[in-house]
């Protein structure tokens, strides 16, 4: 779904920003991240699209162009932004350029990562819950657990597992540090 | 933050940092398909994921290939309706350009040159009689021997707009005593009654009358067992000269051809 709606949308938005923005690269970056970002909005239980999906994008889009725009010192950003009213308080605040950066969330992100390339449903739940937001009882459902209660269980440890991880790659980190 | 505490501000961040990743690696994937055949990278544009980056140029987070900017090729029929609209415009600039010549070759006065220089010169191309026509003729030894017109043959205009038909009056007298050199003769063309005298040897023919051009103002042509002779505007007696120049008997063929 989210691939159809990807490539659907695409050439509409890319020339939309080819008109306010000459940088290639980052304008097919944008578009992508805008497409993640309405997934991500969707899955939020109290989000409602109040206009179509392609403007919905376009509006993402165009937020993001000038705030490059004004970050390079290139143009005076306005920021009335003509769909306002229709896409009031639709746009993500916490845009992809402001993921969390910091040490201990980019540890967690390469253990993640082996999570997922790993065996186990540990990363599929903790995903599911974190991300998708979904519930315990629709987690339980989907990967085959008899209730929700063994889902929060495996989490918890998945969780502590996750930690562990995290602990035992800051403390050679550090020790490293400290060494070198 | 301590270090013993992971936060689910934290988890959050580093999910969606995976999810985020995968996404675009997915995407990638998807504009890949699109474009069918990956671009060539260039000096200056972005590597494609995988490939170093070449010295001098930025490594790029992560970043998709740049949008290509293809060549959009037509499909067949749209080719093939180019190629027939092409075609089309040619035979319309080769039409136009033969009407204009077409229309250009028959005005009214190149139409029948025959007619503008009678009208012209207010004597209708009557056969003189032979009383009239000896004062002419004065320096050939006699005016005696066959009469008879004679149509002269001119060149084709590339197959279109042949003007009109014209005819000249070729006096030949034969067995004459003075002849030159080489026994080819003495001829005596005279273009305002349009009759032309000739005094040739024993058995002497003309084959064709030739004229390069309608309005015969470079005089007219004759043909003699296969060569040719030039006879100028003239009143007095000329002496006949076969033509040597290569072109001119080639061009002198070609009209030949062109009337077969």
């Amino acid at each position: 779904m989210l691939s159809t709606i990807y490539q659907r949308h695409k050439a509409y938005c890319i020339r939309f920003m080819q008109s306010l923005y000459h940088d290639q690269d980052e304008i097919k970056d944008i578009y992508q991240d805008a497409v993640i970002t309405f997934y991500e909005k969707v899955q939020q239980p109290g989000f409602v699209l109040t206009c179509s999906i392609a403007t919905y994008l376009s509006a993402i889009c165009r937020n993001q162009v000038l705030k490059r725009i004004s970050f390079s010192g290139r143009h005076p950003v306005s920021h009335v932004d003509p769909n306002g009213e229709l896409i009031k308080n639709s746009i993500d605040p916490a845009d992809p350029g402001e993921e969390i950066k910091n040490e201990r969330v980019k540890a967690l992100t390469a253990i993640l990562k082996e999570m997922k390339m790993g065996s186990g449903n540990c990363y599929e739940i903790l995903a599911r819950y974190y991300y998708r937001g979904q519930s315990m009882d629709k987690i339980a459902t989907d990967l085959h657990y008899t209730n929700a209660d063994n889902v929060k269980n495996q989490k918890y440890r998945c969780q502590e597992k996750l930690k562990a991880m995290l602990l035992k790659r800051l403390g050679i980190r550090n020790k490293e540090v400290r060494n070198g | 933050m301590d270090n013993e505490i992971l936060s689910e501000l934290e988890i959050k961040a580093a999910i969606r940092s995976v999810e985020r990743e995968a996404f675009r690696e997915k995407f990638r994937q998807l504009d890949q398909e699109d474009t069918q055949q990956p671009p060539m990278p260039t000096p200056g544009q972005a590597p494609t994921p995988g490939q170093a980056p070449t010295p001098g140029q930025a490594p790029t987070r992560g970043r998709a290939p740049a949008i290509r900017r293809e060549k959009i090729w037509l499909s067949s029929s749209d080719r093939m309706m180019q190629f027939f609209t092409l075609g089309e415009v040619i035979v319309s600039l080769v039409a136009c350009f033969i009407g204009l010549y077409t229309s250009w070759n028959i005005k009214p006065g190149d139409q029948d040159p025959a007619k503008k220089t009678a009208s012209d010169q207010q004597a209708p191309p009557a056969l003189l009689p032979r009383a009239q026509l000896e004062p002419v003729s004065r320096g050939l030894s006699s005016a005696k021997g066959e009469q008879k017109e004679m149509t002269v043959l001119l060149p084709g205009s590339l197959g279109f707009a042949r003007p009109g038909k014209i005819s000249l009056t070729v006096m030949i007298n034969t067995g004459g005593e003075v002849l030159t050199p080489s026994g080819e003769g003495y001829y005596l063309y005279d273009s305002a009654h349009r009759q032309i005298l000739l005094q040739l040897p024993q058995g002497g023919v003309i084959d064709k009358l030739i004229a390069t051009d309608p309005l015969l103002s470079d005089g007219v042509y004759i043909s003699m067992r296969g060569i040719y002779y030039h006879l100028h505007v003239s009143g007095a007696r000329e002496k006949l000269a076969p033509i040597q120049g290569k072109e001119k008997i080639e061009e002198l063929d070609k009209i030949v051809f062109q009337n077969q």
